[in-house]
């Protein structure tokens, strides 16, 4: 890089114009007197769980090399995704259930050309999932969330499914990735002997749920219905997202802080917020109240969900918890505000138990667990990238076609 | 016998325990799963590298505990501590892996329809598969006995089964090649680690093999074992609580003719009084058996000393020990003598015979025919039981320390010096005079020598009891047996200081080879021996050491590469022993059975 003085100054001042941004833009106050009161009675603290009951969670993660390979027009993307379950135990805190799940993966090779790529990438993304397209839109009821806003025909949601262009890594490593990782999901949640409870890193965000027109990805149906089946089958299936997306959350601190001083609370660190519940044509249950930090987010929660907030130990940082909205008013919602509350803390609670392994205290372990598994290290890819070429050049294709390009230019 | 295909030998190891991460040529890495495994487990790595058919041997020096994919473990470990009701998930076998480091000892490879073992200079594929040698899977100890078969002959002295870990393989056993008794042994282990059972075992796979060659009537040498007793275990060993007898049970279980070929005169010598004894006999030998070598091999002493000394046996012959004593310094045939030795040295000289005085001595005999004190020495028959393939044990518990030495020290001398003789002539006609003149008898110059014990010697020798001559040739020395002589307590007579004038034992450590004699060097401390006894051990057969100096000094002085050793000699258990050997291409750590489960 380019290193000179004058270079560096340079640098270095537009630096300090990007900090003052930074600063102002935390330092804005949003959180009303009104609102913090709202806060400070609707926090709720939660009690440290060193037991469980008997209960089996899951978690599953989503990986991969996007690309695992580049050469000419072409390009080869890797998918995998697990799920691993564990049951309480009285000794080990959570033992994991064996058989082991099977590995979901697939390798997509898409040329630059669009109605292969089209073809091919649907392929893949049906045999990662587990379910045709057509029978994902049908069964999915995410269609009932679009058609709130304009209904849509299933042929006409699925001609408009987005399947970006070979090289558009960016977009199909969230598609793949998401679309593994769900499938899992939805494998664990349609099967026989399915856990109680299943997690994913992740949120319930459908990000092309308010547009108008009938785009949309492919793993927002798949989403939609793994909220929906696990809703039938009385399995709670969660988003836990490790980033809140929430600006000036010092400001949220404060009031925590105030409210354990006050009630004297034994664990500061562990609490949760529900954000208000708005208003929506497909529920009767709304929320009274506005949170000042996610006023300026419409999207959040997002349709069909519930979020919370919650913290379960000082080592982490606040994260967030998306439920389906279905699932929250069924099963957790209760007639009286108290026994709401109850539900509410027994879900926190299996929470906090199941995030107190020593390899990530604080964050749930089947999720770091599944996370483990699928992770691709740098020589993992390497070689697996180098199989790759061998099995090409075994085939007859000169191994010219991959030489690659940024090595012999001296870019890298 | 039909040799194992390379697919049908990996087909016996069952599934594989885990895969090679990284190797170079000191050191493969190897992640596994989790299961029970020790220090000093074997493995196997077959590989086809370059399209031939490899088996390589690995040998795990160290393992570690590792969590699949998780790296920072101290993190970990802290968290459980400052964490309230932190657990560590029971994950699937899966994820908990081992890693483990060890040394590769070698390959196997076809080689004319058997598999030939080499030494590492080549490595295994990258993530070749590795299969645990083990008690679960017996078909495994049958594939690494044919492929160590080179290493791991299936007849001489019998030691042990071969250890992987802390089992041992049954059914691969090791033996030492009956040669070895003649190509010196080093044994070196602490206190308490099992030198007495060891002992016991070699005595017994010698006999045993002797046995063996007389069953089966071959012509190959016999071989002999002088073993030095000094705590009278050998005999009776736990007969008197119970357990097994000793060598007293195996010599009186052979037959009649068995005992007459094999075992009598004697096997058993002892400084106690054994009235009646048939096997076992009260221990003599003469002042007129001792040179002056045989005295400053076994104590300190300076060039004027062994001057005298060796000057009085120059005058006096087989009496010089007396004439000494007694003070007779001068030389009556030579009035004209100009050498005058101080009084000092001829003291000192004199202080040093004094264990040798009666009364302090238990089995040095007078040797005074002037004064009725006849030559009274089993020596004679000691060396023809050594060369008929005879196990002597030595009883030393009422011997003093030098009578200890100077007994050993005298046979292996006269052994030596016949041997040379035997060798010195190639006509039978000649070989009395030979003997002779090699241990100073040479009537012509009128040197006396030890002139007693060499007519007993050459009056044995036309009786038959030394064997060299047959069919009216001399014997070759590799047809006469292999004779190996145990030296106790080794680092008091085999230290750099005793030896800095010479010594008897560095000559057989040199020589003894040529002429079939070995010596079996016993030492709790390798670092106290002489450098040049040490570089002539072929056969060390070390045991667990008392610290970290011997630990080195072991690995230093083995006949062949330790490297990846150090931390198994600090965890061995007792009658563990790792046999290395300069006729061997890997060192074999071996578990010595112990002697009563032997004998059941």
């Amino acid at each position: 890089m380019n290193s000179d003085l004058e270079f560096r100054n340079i640098i270095a001042t537009r630096m300090d114009e990007v900090a003052k941004q930074i600063e102002s833009w935390d330092a804005k106050e949003r959180i009303s007197e009104d609102s913090k009161s709202e806060v400070f009675e609707r926090l709720q603290f939660v009690s440290h769980t060193a037991t469980h009951g008997d209960i089996r969670i899951a978690g599953v993660e989503g990986s991969g090399d996007f690309p695992l390979l580049a050469y000419n027009d072409c390009y080869v993307y890797l998918a995998i995704a697990q799920a691993v379950q564990y049951q309480s135990h009285p000794t080990s805190g959570l033992k994991e259930v064996t058989p082991v799940s099977e590995l979901i993966f697939d390798i997509t090779w898409l040329p630059d050309e669009s109605k292969r790529t089209q073809s091919f990438l649907l392929q893949s993304l049906e045999k990662l999932s587990g379910i045709t397209a057509r029978e994902l839109i049908a069964q999915s009821d995410y269609k009932d969330f679009k058609s709130l806003s304009k209904s849509h025909s299933l042929e006409v949601l699925f001609e408009s499914l987005i399947l970006p262009h070979a090289s558009d890594k960016g977009n199909l490593a969230i598609q793949l990735r998401s679309t593994a990782e769900l499938g899992a999901a939805y494998r664990l949640i349609a099967s026989d002997n399915p856990p109680d409870i299943v997690l994913f890193d992740g949120t319930f965000a459908l990000p092309f749920m308010q547009r108008n027109d009938p785009a949309s990805l492919y793993f927002e149906h798949l989403k939609r219905l793994c909220c929906k089946k696990a809703t039938e089958k009385q399995i709670g299936f969660f988003a836990v997202s490790k980033s809140h997306g929430l600006p000036a959350i010092h400001e949220l601190q404060d009031i925590i802080d105030r409210k354990a001083e006050s009630i004297s609370v034994e664990m500061p660190d562990k609490w949760f917020l529900r954000m208000p519940i708005p208003e929506a044509e497909y529920s009767k249950y709304k929320d009274e109240w506005e949170f000042g930090l996610t006023k300026e987010k419409t999207s959040l929660p997002p349709m069909g969900a519930v979020t919370y907030l919650f913290q379960i130990h000082r080592q982490t940082m606040p994260m967030r918890l998306d439920v389906d909205r279905k699932y929250f008013e069924q099963f957790i919602l209760a007639g009286t505000s108290e026994k709401t509350l109850e539900n509410e803390h027994r879900l926190f609670k299996m929470l906090d138990f199941s995030s107190h392994d020593q390899r990530c205290y604080g964050y749930p372990y089947p999720i770091k667990a599944a996370h483990d598994r699928v992770s691709l290290t740098g020589n993992e890819r390497t070689s697996l990238r180098k199989q790759l070429i061998n099995a090409a050049i075994k085939q007859g294709v000169s191994p010219k076609v991959f030489r690659d390009a940024s090595v012999l230019t001296g870019h890298r | 016998m039909a040799r194992s295909s390379f697919q049908s030998l990996i087909g016996k190891l069952g599934q594989p325990f885990g895969i090679l991460a990284e190797s170079n040529t000191n050191q493969l890495s190897v992640i596994a799963s989790n299961s029970d495994i020790a220090v000093g487990d074997l493995f196997l790595l077959p590989s086809l590298r370059g399209g031939i058919e490899r088996v390589y041997v690995f040998r795990a020096t160290e393992y570690a505990n590792i969590l699949n994919r998780t790296i920072e473990i101290e993190d970990i470990a802290r968290n459980k501590l400052t964490m309230p009701d932190a657990y560590l998930s029971d994950d699937a076998i899966q994820e908990k892996l081992l890693a483990l480091k060890g040394i590769v000892l070698g390959y196997a490879e076809q080689e004319g329809g058997s598999w030939t073992y080499n030494r590492p200079r080549r490595l295994p594929e990258h993530l070749t598969p590795v299969y645990h040698v083990s008690k679960d899977n017996f078909a495994s100890y049958a594939v690494i006995a044919e492929l160590l078969e080179s290493q791991l002959p299936k007849e001489g002295i019998y030691l042990g089964d071969m250890l992987a870990g802390e089992s041992s393989l049954e059914g691969v056993k090791v033996f030492l090649p009956a040669y070895a008794l003649s190509h010196h042994i080093g044994i070196f282990g602490r206190t308490g680690v099992g030198k007495s059972n060891l002992m016991m075992v070699l005595i017994k796979g010698v006999l045993d093999y002797n046995r063996h060659c007389y069953v089966s009537n071959t012509n190959a040498p016999k071989t002999s074992f002088l073993a030095i007793d000094p705590h009278d275990e050998f005999r009776r060993w736990h007969f008197a609580n119970g357990g097994a007898d000793g060598i007293s049970g195996v010599a009186n279980s052979y037959s009649q003719d068995e005992q007459n070929a094999l075992i009598s005169p004697f096997y058993y010598l002892t400084a106690k009084d054994i009235p009646g004894g048939r096997l076992e006999q009260t221990l003599t030998i003469s002042r007129g058996d001792i040179t002056p070598d045989d005295l400053f091999s076994i104590t300190e002493s300076t060039e004027q000393q062994i001057a005298f000394a060796s000057r009085q046996f120059a005058v006096h012959g087989e009496q010089w020990i007396g004439r000494s004593i007694m003070g007779d310094t001068g030389n009556p045939d030579d009035v004209d003598e100009e050498v005058e030795y101080m009084q000092g040295t001829v003291t000192a000289v004199q202080r040093r015979l004094g264990f040798l005085h009666r009364g302090n001595t238990r089995i040095v005999t007078n040797f005074d025919p002037d004064f009725g004190d006849e030559y009274q020495s089993q020596l004679p028959d000691i060396l023809c039981a050594l060369e008929a393939g005879r196990v002597l044990v030595v009883d030393t518990t009422l011997m003093s320390e030098m009578e200890q030495f100077l007994f050993t020290t005298v046979v292996a001398r006269t052994l030596f010096t016949l041997r040379k003789a035997v060798r010195s002539v190639e006509a039978v006609e000649s070989l009395p005079n030979a003997i002779r003149l090699a241990f100073g008898n040479d009537d012509d110059r009128g040197q006396v020598g030890l002139s007693s014990l060499v007519d007993a010697l050459i009056e044995r020798l036309e009786k038959g009891k030394l064997p060299y001559v047959q069919n009216g040739l001399i014997t070759p020395s590799n047809q006469l047996p292999f004779v190996n002589i145990v030296i106790e307590e080794a680092p008091s007579i085999l230290n750099p200081q005793r030896m800095k004038f010479g010594s008897v034992f560095r000559d057989i450590s040199r020589q003894g080879r040529k002429f079939g004699i070995g010596l079996t060097v016993i030492s709790q401390q390798v670092s106290e021996i002489d450098s040049g006894i040490l570089t002539q051990i072929n056969t060390e057969l070390t045991m667990a050491l008392g610290n970290d100096v011997e630990r080195r000094e072991a690995i230093k002085n083995a006949s062949i590469d330790m490297q990846g050793f150090e931390r198994e000699l600090q965890v061995m258990g007792k009658g563990q022993v790792i046999v290395t050997a300069s006729y061997k291409d890997m060192p074999l750590p071996t578990q010595v059975p112990d002697f009563d489960a032997l004998i059941e």
